[in-house]
């Protein structure tokens, strides 16, 4: 018998398959396109002194905004979000309740505005007031609004003259480090997006994924001599000013922000990497000392672009800067547009691709789909993080192997996309992506990532791998610089893959938190004439139970003695169904989802059952405990 | 001084080889507790894994996602949380057991008694509570100075982060081993002041506090002997389980369990066996510096309630010469004459005695009461001795010409060594069968040098 399962049997997997393999082929409506995209983008002109010693910035800035929204504007919201590192700060609340006790350099940042006029319109300081539009903390002070004296009309451009002055979160662990090291991320004050008829501006939270406009920035940068500067946008000169300071020059066009790191002993390393667009610039900043990941660093980077520019997309800006700042600096790692900051430990074993591999590669994802593709990823974070997960496993997968992309030691082993599942089981029925502050709902953002990673990963081993890749990359064309949301990315998977049908299995994955779980509850085989026992042949039967609420067609597959196999598929509908055959051999197993496809599935141990018992994995994993128990027993007895 | 490591490894090694049941003991306490703690992990697992092909993934090459599901479904199943509460009763409960045999082993280590049961039961329940109370007593003082270590460690650390990832790995992995060497430093220690405590406690000597300093001092002056035999002990029994784990690594196919036990108990016996090395040293270390008194000294001073303590060190009592008065008394312990000529005689003129008896009514009755112990008998040396009696301790050679030509080798008491008259050489294992085997005594010779070991690198050599 061929070991192959009838493919046939996984049309049937999916909810209404059989009917849209009955209706006649239709050609798909194309997905809409997003929403009132702007058509010009806000210029930002910033002049800015870097203090290393105090970690402070002294700037002005020039805000240039077209009205292309069709309506006049009277008010004007403002980022400010480094004063989310100020105790006071809703952020610093989150990290409170969830059990975090940040240092107080962590909480020393802060920035505000001085001065604020709009040519033509005077002095806005005194309309200045900071508003909390998520959570009415007056305290938090992430969002300042001015208001015009007069509406700005349709069709006209208004220019902000702003002076402010920042103190940088000092987050790192190492004082030297913390004096060397310097960050500007969120670091200017910068204007909301007005998107779908009003401005959306949130207040910097932990509970949800930034949402930034595009705009184009000229940004001098004045430093002592002695620093590096790796940033957004690409450096267009320098030049030295009275007392010896440096003023680097930089502009970058359609970015979501402009971030920057500085320190004054960065090794700079970089190649060309070709695209459609003529081709990015791969550029490598790690300090001295920390020069051992370069070359690692390097190597995924190109790896990495090169399979999100096959699969996804070509990288519209000319450069991407990695900065490795060392050890103690970051809190995981960073992504910013046309810049990553990521560390590279010098002790990781070349078997373990956690750090800095799969990292790199996550951050990727998130220049793509958060930055690039910018949707509102404080309301709904799975088209940011979610996304970018499922790129990593499918990107890792490619480059490491499916079961080794994460670990691939003598042994043990493991695949980024399973490692990214189980962190998505671990917190069952909180898997509501849609809700905002989905975090403080007891989930966390590997957990989001991870079942976002692996319903996309269930959806695209029933729709095809290729189908799922191609619908990525649409997306990705479509809506490049476009603020999509969850309706512009169905149905584009809907248009890709030709089924109408997706809805409600987003609805039950995306919108729902219910858990998906289907167990083999028994397996029974029994001869059926006991007089003339295995002659008479067995009666073999399975019962199945859906122990979650989450409702999806399953296959089940039987094995058996002759080494013989029997399919059935379950829609799912009630709470258990019973499959029975009457076979000349005994049954051996039985399990559901023998494709692996429903890895949304959150027990994969009652998966199946076999009639007899194996012990091997569990006496193995007990030795492991027996042994450990010894060694600590061992380790205090030499205490006492 | 060359030869104290080797001789300390030799003898300490000897001693645990020779009470092997007290190694086997351990090895039991240590794999029962084991086996006891991972029965209901076991049990636990079994409904997960028997019957399920997913633990295939498990049973052969480690898939680390799905044990960490495996994890996370038996958490949330509330079946890891009871295993675990029970493996930590039972770690509590095994670490008192290891204390006691603790006790145990020092107990038959020191008094050279065979380890049967018994005794070892006896031993335990004799020093536990010492060994509780010297333990909470070195915990007071070690446990600052290592704390002191550690965030010293961490603010060095703190300061070096950031600057070169090299130069940071350097600082920890230094660091670690520093703060590492000091606290064996330490368990040295305190493996020494368990032995001083048992020690004294063979002596009468109740206070446990009075270990601390000798076992310093003891540590001070032999340091590198001592803790170079404590280190070398330790990294064999460390090689040993390193073997064991490369051998389980690089030989072992991940579904063979039984192998895979095997291997790991072995280098668990030998961790646990290199243990019992560094107590064997330990307390080779104690008794060659502060030798336990003679049984019948040990139970005089017992019952007159001043018992040798280290504290007060033995040597002053020995290393002076003996004097007139102590000779003669020697000479009555001993036949005047061939064994056969001088029973009946000695039955006349010299009742038989104990030698406690001895010891306090001969001298008392040389200190001008002669009435009150021989009274009656002829002994004109008696009259002698008060004569001699303050005078300078005689030179050895007279101690020789003293001592009449036919008395035998071996007198009673001591074991007394050629060349050092009646200072006595305590063996340290002087109950056991086989007491000439380890005699790492303090050296007693005239001169009172400090050299405990030599006695050993003589009779090797």
């Amino acid at each position: 018998m061929s070991k192959l399962i009838p493919m046939a049997l996984v049309a049937l997997l999916l909810p209404g398959s059989a009917a849209s393999a009955a209706a006649p082929a239709a050609p798909p409506p194309k997905a809409q396109p997003p929403a009132t995209p702007a058509q010009r983008f806000p210029a930002y002109a910033i002049d800015a002194w870097i203090d290393p010693s105090s970690g402070s910035v002294t700037g002005t800035e020039v805000v240039e905004f077209p009205n292309d929204t069709g309506q006049p504007l009277l008010n004007f919201p403002f980022h400010l979000y480094l004063n989310a590192y100020r105790p006071q700060s809703s952020y610093s609340q989150e990290l409170r309740q969830e059990g975090w006790a940040p240092a107080h350099e962590a909480l020393s940042g802060g920035s505000e505005i001085s001065a604020i006029s709009a040519e033509g319109y005077g002095d806005l300081l005194p309309t200045l007031r900071y508003v909390s539009p998520d959570d009415s903390n007056p305290d938090d002070r992430t969002v300042a609004e001015v208001t015009l004296p007069r509406p700005l009309l349709s069709g006209d451009t208004v220019r902000f003259h702003i002076a402010f002055r920042d103190r940088l979160p000092r987050g790192g662990e190492a004082e030297a480090a913390r004096q060397t090291v310097l960050f500007g991320a969120h670091w200017q004050p910068a204007l909301g997006v007005f998107w779908n008829g009003q401005w959306v501006c949130h207040q910097h939270l932990r509970s949800g994924d930034e949402f930034s406009g595009f705009a184009t920035y000229d940004v001098d940068l004045t430093l002592p001599p002695a620093y590096t500067v790796g940033s957004s946008g690409m450096e267009t000169g320098a030049r030295l000013r009275a007392g010896g300071a440096k003023t680097h020059r930089f502009h970058g066009a359609q970015l979501g922000d402009f971030a920057w790191a500085a320190a004054p002993d960065f090794l700079v390393r970089d190649e060309m990497f070709p695209n459609r667009f003529g081709g990015v610039r791969l550029r490598v900043l790690a300090r001295q000392g920390y020069a051992t990941g370069q070359a690692r660093l390097l190597s995924i980077l190109r790896r990495a672009m090169q399979k999100f520019d096959e699969w996804y997309g070509p990288y519209p800006y000319g450069q991407i800067t990695l900065v490795d700042p060392g050890p103690g600096i970051l809190d995981g790692a960073e992504s910013f547009p046309m810049l990553l900051a990521v560390h590279a430990p010098r002790w990781m074993p070349d078997w373990d691709h956690a750090e800095p591999e799969a990292e790199v590669v996550h951050q990727i994802g998130l220049q793509y789909w958060r930055d690039l593709a910018a949707p509102n990823g404080a309301e709904e974070p799975w088209l940011t993080e979610g996304l970018a997960s499922y790129s990593e496993s499918r990107v890792m997968a490619s480059l490491f192997g499916e079961s080794t992309s994460m670990l691939n030691a003598a042994t043990i082993h493991s695949g980024d996309g399973e490692m990214l599942r189980v962190a998505s089981i671990g917190m069952p029925g909180y898997g509501s992506f849609t809700r905002r502050l989905w975090r403080l709902a007891g989930g966390s953002e590997s957990s989001m990532g991870g079942k976002t990673a692996a319903a996309l990963s269930m959806l695209s081993s029933l729709i095809g791998e290729g189908e799922m890749r191609h619908a990525l990359h649409e997306y990705f064309a479509r809506y490049e610089f476009g603020h999509p949301n969850g309706a512009n990315f169905l149905g584009t998977v809907e248009e890709i893959s030709g089924r109408r049908d997706l809805e409600a299995y987003f609805a039950q994955v995306i919108s729902g938190a219910g858990v998906l779980d289907y167990a083999v509850e028994s397996l029974t085989s029994i001869p059926k004439d006991p007089a003339r026992g295995a002659a008479g042949g067995y009666h073999t039967s399975v019962l199945l139970r859906r122990v979650g609420d989450f409702s999806f067609p399953v296959l089940v597959e039987v094995g058996f003695a002759d080494g013989g196999r029997r399919w059935a598929t379950w829609d799912g509908a009630g709470q258990w169904r019973r499959f029975s055959w009457d076979l000349a051999a005994k049954a051996v197993y039985a399990r559901t989802d023998p494709l692996h496809a429903v890895t949304l599935d959150a027990n994969f141990f009652n998966n199946s059952y076999v009639l007899e018992p194996h012990p091997l994995a569990r006496l193995k994993l007990a030795n492991y405990w027996v042994a450990a128990q010894q060694l600590l027993a061992q380790w205090i007895a030499l205490l006492v | 001084m060359k030869r104290d490591a080797p001789d300390l490894l030799v003898h300490g090694f000897r001693l645990a080889l020779r009470n092997w049941p007290c190694l086997a003991w351990a090895y039991a306490v240590n794999l029962g507790f084991a086996l006891s703690t991972a029965i209901p992990f076991s049990a636990g697992l079994a409904g997960y894994l028997d019957h399920s092909l997913a633990a295939r993934q498990i049973a052969g090459n480690l898939d680390a996602a799905y044990l960490g599901e495996l994890a996370i479904l038996m958490a949330r199943d509330h079946i890891t949380g009871p295993a675990l509460e029970n493996a930590y009763w039972l770690t509590l409960i095994e670490t008192l057991v290891f204390v006691f045999l603790t006790a145990s082993i020092l107990s038959v280590y020191m008094n050279g008694h065979p380890p049967k049961p018994s005794l070892l039961l006896r031993g335990g329940a004799e020093f536990f509570w010492r060994l509780v109370r010297a333990g909470g007593l070195a915990l007071l003082i070690a446990g600052p100075a290592l704390a002191l270590l550690l965030a010293a460690r961490a603010w060095l650390l703190s300061r070096m982060a950031g600057v070169s990832e090299s130069r940071n790995l350097w600082a920890a992995a230094v660091s670690a081993a520093a703060v590492l060497m000091a606290a064996l430093a330490l368990r040295l220690w305190f493996d020494l002041v368990e032995g001083c405590a048992v020690r004294n406690a063979l002596s009468g000597e109740r206070a446990v506090r009075r270990a601390l300093l000798p076992a310093l001092v003891l540590l001070r002056q032999r340091f590198l002997s001592a803790y170079g035999s404590f280190l070398a002990a330790g990294a064999c029994g460390a090689a040993g389980l390193a073997a064991c784990i490369y051998l389980w690594k690089n030989a072992v196919d991940a579904n063979q369990v039984a192998a895979a036990f095997v291997i790991a108990q072995a280098g668990f016996f030998l961790l646990l066996a290199a243990r019992l090395w560094q107590r064997g040293i330990g307390t080779v270390l104690v008794l060659a510096v502060y030798p336990l008194p003679a049984p019948e000294r040990r139970a005089a001073e017992t019952r007159a309630g001043g018992p040798s303590t280290l504290a007060q060190p033995p040597a002053p009592a020995v290393t002076r010469e003996p004097t007139l008065q102590e000779l003669v008394q020697k000479l009555h312990r001993e036949p005047w004459a061939s064994p056969e000529t001088s029973k009946a005689a000695r039955t006349d003129l010299f009742p038989e005695k104990t030698p406690a008896e001895i010891d306090q009514a001969g001298i008392d009755s040389a200190d001008g009461d002669p009435a009150a112990g021989n009274r009656g008998a002829k002994e004109p040396q008696i009259s002698l001795l008060a004569e001699h009696e303050m005078k300078p301790p005689l030179p050895r050679s007279t101690d020789a010409a003293a001592a009449p030509a036919d008395s035998p080798a071996q007198p009673e008491g001591p074991e007394e060594r050629p060349g050092s008259g009646l200072a006595a050489t305590v063996s340290v294992n002087n109950a056991g069968p086989e007491p000439q085997d380890l005699q790492p005594a303090a050296d007693l010779s005239p001169a009172g040098e400090d050299s405990s070991l030599r006695p050993s690198e003589s009779q090797k050599g």
